[in-house]
């Protein structure tokens, strides 16, 4: 323990007088450390089955509602067994248990992912600045983790705090694990509510590991003015030697740009990224470009611009190499996710390893330290003998042309494609040297290759649709460098209009690239919600894709909305890890609103949230199991869900009957029937219409005033009116008593509520409560 | 078009249990013997939902009426014994209809020119112009009854 010489001086002529009793905390340093340590409140650190009792109240509303896909269960030797028509397997599962330990699953490897990656960055920031490294946000955020501070009951001060986070976290995930193993649980709302606890954890850990790395890598701390960075294909600049990282975890590119800067070589090489590793080097140093999100790695990749491709973890193509050696870039992989069969070269010097990657095309190096020089030393040497192959990685238009003219037009392309894009369409059209089909097809393409994998004549689609694209679209654009957590005194400021209902909704973009109709309606969607005054917050791939749309001016969304937590603000968060701000969002408004006690307080802070912040996530492109454990994260804390059409493919959503709910109101004192608001806990929308509509819809709650109510009310009709050209189907569920119809479409409203034969409800709750 | 009865995404099936290809003779047939069928008309339907927007069935819009899985979700609850769908995404409209191929006893049938697996019959992969020929007899032989 370090003693300071001043209190030294202060403690020594007391300690020497006789019958000295000295009771209570002596505070050292301004730490009284096994106070601070005892966790707080009524469930701190839940156990697996100590909130079960409040995923039971959901899941009592929200039913699981299971696709399967698979008849069988081929986990264990017994099978594999049908599970159709109602069989049983050999160990007495069934269909909708099965569904229900393949989500459990799901979210476990991404719980797993996210606490893997956040105990890396712990170790690395810890190494960096020690375990008693302090935890300050700015002056203008307090509640400096309020999911913490929520599930574990306790404050976190130092970086060593965030090591008992995870440690809970990684004790829960092995128990959970063991759960889905052969003749574990047997029931589905069990299973469920395990996957709901996976859920909660993922949330925590994501909070650890942002926190770690804006107070390690001194990342923005909330500030609203973020800078506004460079995002596309078109803003590398091919002419220097272009350093691309791959991946999730921003240790790697740090010591890039560190020795960067050491070497003054800023203006010499780029430093670009995909995925979240990108959005947080921008985080980190305004010398980081971003290509793009996750839809467009292999694009990039083939494009042969990249002389080094340094990858780490997650999300990453796992045929790098293959790819790689295509274009003569050369790869390093740096993280033990991701080894890629190569050798580990840490034990050798730099320039040692240096040459070895030149040999043999490849390198592991697991000594993140030795990554910064390794990588810019060899973009610079291996640049120069790429610079002319650059222009020749893709084909050039005659090329495809010819290429064109091999396809047999046998359709198989559009098939395996997962949205059936008119691959073979726009081949067909560029046969006669149309390239215009192609061109729309990079628009939405998300390079998964599949169609490539499938061609009985091994034409490389995607290497066409990227040439195409490049030279016809200008893939330039802007996303503001993500800011972290939302500041408190943002929250002071609209939590009583979002609890009201005064600002309609906000809205969470998060999640992966697998859009039904590409990246340019994520953007279109948060248009429309900004300009209706929603508060609009994104993060990871998502956040990315909002920025990959311009104006007829040339302006971005970025451009144009300011980064403020308020109605019209438009919001990068940061990475995938950030998501958990959207969280901490809602709980920093039932503390700072409604004076809620965070510590060990889940459920009633959840309830709260469940009734009156009126807040949906948007995973539009869902695709990992990431994504599914963050909006299982989401939905335990009574934050509703809006899924694309694809991630109906992870089995299951919880959808309610649409009919009335049941509350207890705690100022009646009553059980009583309120309107079926947020109708659903996670849901999926077919397409961008009826996604925008049914955010509308999501965003109500039981505890709406009227007048916030009748906002939400006419922004629900006005976009059905707008999308559908018609009214909402079901709008007379959601008009209470008249008070909630908007003026300006009373006449309207009012007429279809006559031929629906809508009563008014004779009360409303005004403490709704799902807690009894 | 190649592979009639392999599912149009050739990834779409579950393994065991897929939809029996049927012809519009026996489509007919099969709403000619149902109690209360029920016709689900999607947005991507082209020009054969001009066929059937008129049929004396009960119908539902999606998603404009109703959101497809909250459909599913109801569907065995309020008594229809034969759902009919047409026009809606294929991959989308393909897992949601596992929910009732596993969880009920209502029979599904897709119109749509393409191969869905997870219905319990399915009109086979067609050509454009061939399905709305399909669909125009579909009509015709309904009119007849």
């Amino acid at each position: 323990m370090r003693v300071g010489r001043g209190v030294k001086r202060l403690i020594t002529p007391t300690v020497q007088s006789k019958n000295l009793k000295i009771k209570g905390n002596i505070s050292i340093m301004g730490f009284k450390e096994e106070e601070d340590f005892k966790p707080k409140g009524p469930n701190p650190m839940p156990k697996v089955t100590d909130l079960r009792y409040w995923d039971f109240k959901l899941l009592n509303r929200y039913h699981p509602f299971y696709m399967p896909v698979c008849d069988m269960c081929c986990l264990c030797t017994f099978g594999k067994c049908d599970l159709g028509k109602g069989k049983k397997g050999a160990c007495g599962i069934d269909m909708k248990l099965q569904q229900a330990r393949l989500v459990l699953l799901a979210c476990c490897i991404g719980t797993a992912c996210h606490a893997a990656h956040s105990r890396h960055l712990i170790e690395a920031v810890i190494e960096k600045l020690g375990r008693d490294h302090p935890i300050h946000l700015g002056n203008s955020i307090e509640i400096e983790a309020p999911i913490v501070r929520t599930v574990m009951g306790i404050k976190v001060k130092t970086l060593g705090d965030l090591e008992k986070v995870l440690e809970y976290c990684e004790e829960q995930l092995t128990h959970l694990l063991s759960a889905t193993h052969t003749g574990q649980e047997g029931s589905v709302l069990d299973f469920e509510s395990k996957a709901l606890h996976a859920g909660m954890l993922d949330d925590l850990v994501r909070e650890v590991g942002d926190i770690a790395q804006i107070v390690g890598y001194d990342m923005p701390k909330g500030e609203v003015d973020t800078p506004v960075v460079e995002l596309g294909i078109n803003c590398i600049d091919r002419n220097k030697p272009v350093i691309l990282c791959i991946g999730h975890n921003v240790v790697p590119s740090t010591y890039i740009i560190d020795y960067m800067e050491e070497k003054g070589l800023e203006e010499e090489i780029e430093v670009c990224g995909i995925c979240c590793t990108a959005l947080d080097a921008t985080r980190y140093s305004k010398d980081a470009k971003i290509v793009g999100p996750l839809s467009r790695q292999l694009m990039f990749i083939r494009s042969g611009v990249a002389d080094v491709i340094v990858v780490d973890e997650q999300c990453i193509r796992v045929d790098i190499l293959e790819e790689a050696k295509k274009t003569g870039s050369v790869v390093i992989a740096t993280n033990d996710k991701m080894c890629l069969g190569l050798e580990d070269l840490s034990h050798l010097s730099e320039d040692e390893i240096i040459n070895r990657i030149l040999r043999e095309g490849a390198g592991l190096i697991l000594d993140e330290d030795k990554v910064g020089k390794v990588a810019v030393e060899l973009a610079r040497i291996v640049f120069k003998s790429r610079r002319a192959m650059k222009e020749r990685c893709l084909p050039g238009l005659e090329e495809i042309r010819a290429l064109a003219n091999r396809c047999t037009e046998c359709g198989w392309c559009n098939r395996v494609c997962p949205n059936s894009f008119p691959v073979m369409e726009s081949i067909v059209e560029a046969k006669e040297g149309k390239f215009e089909k192609l061109a729309d097809l990079y628009r939405r393409c998300y390079s998964c290759g599949r169609c490539e994998s499938e061609c009985e004549r091994k034409l490389p689609l995607v290497s066409m649709i990227t040439k195409v694209g490049e030279l016809y679209h200008t893939l330039e654009f802007n996303v503001r460098a993500g800011r972290g957590p939302i500041q408190d005194l943002e929250i002071r400021k609209v939590g009583a209009p979002i609890v009201l209902g005064d600002i309609p909704g906000v809205v969470a973009f998060a999640g992966c690239t697998n859009y039904p109709n590409g990246e340019e309606e994520l953007a279109l969607m948060a248009k429309e919600l900004l300009e209706r005054k929603y508060i609009v917050v994104a993060a990871g791939c998502a956040s990315m894709s909002i920025g990959m749309w311009k104006d007829e001016d040339g302006k971005t969304l970025y451009d144009k909305y300011p980064g403020e937590f308020k109605a019209g603000g438009l919001i990068n968060l940061g990475p995938c890890l950030s998501n958990c701000h959207v969280s901490g969002a809602a709980i920093k408004i039932a503390n700072i609103f409604a004076k809620l006690p965070l510590e060990g307080n889940f459920a009633q802070v959840a309830d709260y949230i469940l009734n009156r912040v009126g807040a949906v996530g948007v995973a539009w492109g869902a695709m990992s199991q990431k994504a599914v454990a963050i909006a299982t994260g989401f939905n335990r804390w009574g934050i509703p869900l809006i899924v694309g059409p694809h991630a109906i493919k992870y089995r299951r959503l919880y959808l309610s009957d649409g009919e009335d709910f049941q509350v207890y109101d705690r100022k009646g004192k009553k059980v009583m029937e309120i309107d079926p608001t947020p109708e659903h806990l996670i849901t999926a929308a077919e397409n961008f219409k009826e996604c925008l509509c049914t955010i509308a819809k999501l965003c109500m709650r039981p505890n709406d005033i009227s007048k916030g109510r009748s906002m939400k009310v006419y922004h629900y009709v006005t976009l059905y009116e707008k999308y559908f050209n018609c009214m909402p189907p079901d709008l007379e569920k959601f008009i209470r008593t008249e008070k909630d119809i908007p003026f300006m479409l009373k006449d309207k409203i009012v007429e279809y509520l006559k031929e629906k034969g809508w009563k008014p409800r004779k009360e409303i709750p005004q403490e709704p409560t799902l807690l009894y | 078009m190649l592979g009639r009865n392999i599912p149009y995404q050739p990834t779409a099936g579950t393994n065991l249990y897929h939809a029996e290809v049927v012809s519009t003779k026996i489509a007919v047939n099969m709403v000619k013997r149902s109690r209360r069928p029920l016709l689900v008309i999607g947005e991507y339907s082209g020009e054969a939902v001009k066929y059937l927007e008129d049929l004396k069935i009960e119908k539902v819009y999606t998603p404009r009426e109703m959101n497809l899985l909250a459909l599913i979700k109801r569907v065995p609850r309020e008594g229809y014994d034969l759902v009919m769908f047409i026009g809606i995404t294929y991959y989308y409209l393909n897992q949601g209809l596992t929910y009732l191929k596993h969880f009920s006893d209502v029979i599904t049938l897709t119109l749509d020119g393409k191969y869905v697996p997870n219905a319990h019959y399915s009109f086979p992969n067609m050509e454009e112009n061939e399905h709305l020929e399909a669909i125009k007899r579909f009509r015709m032989l309904l009119d007849n009854l």
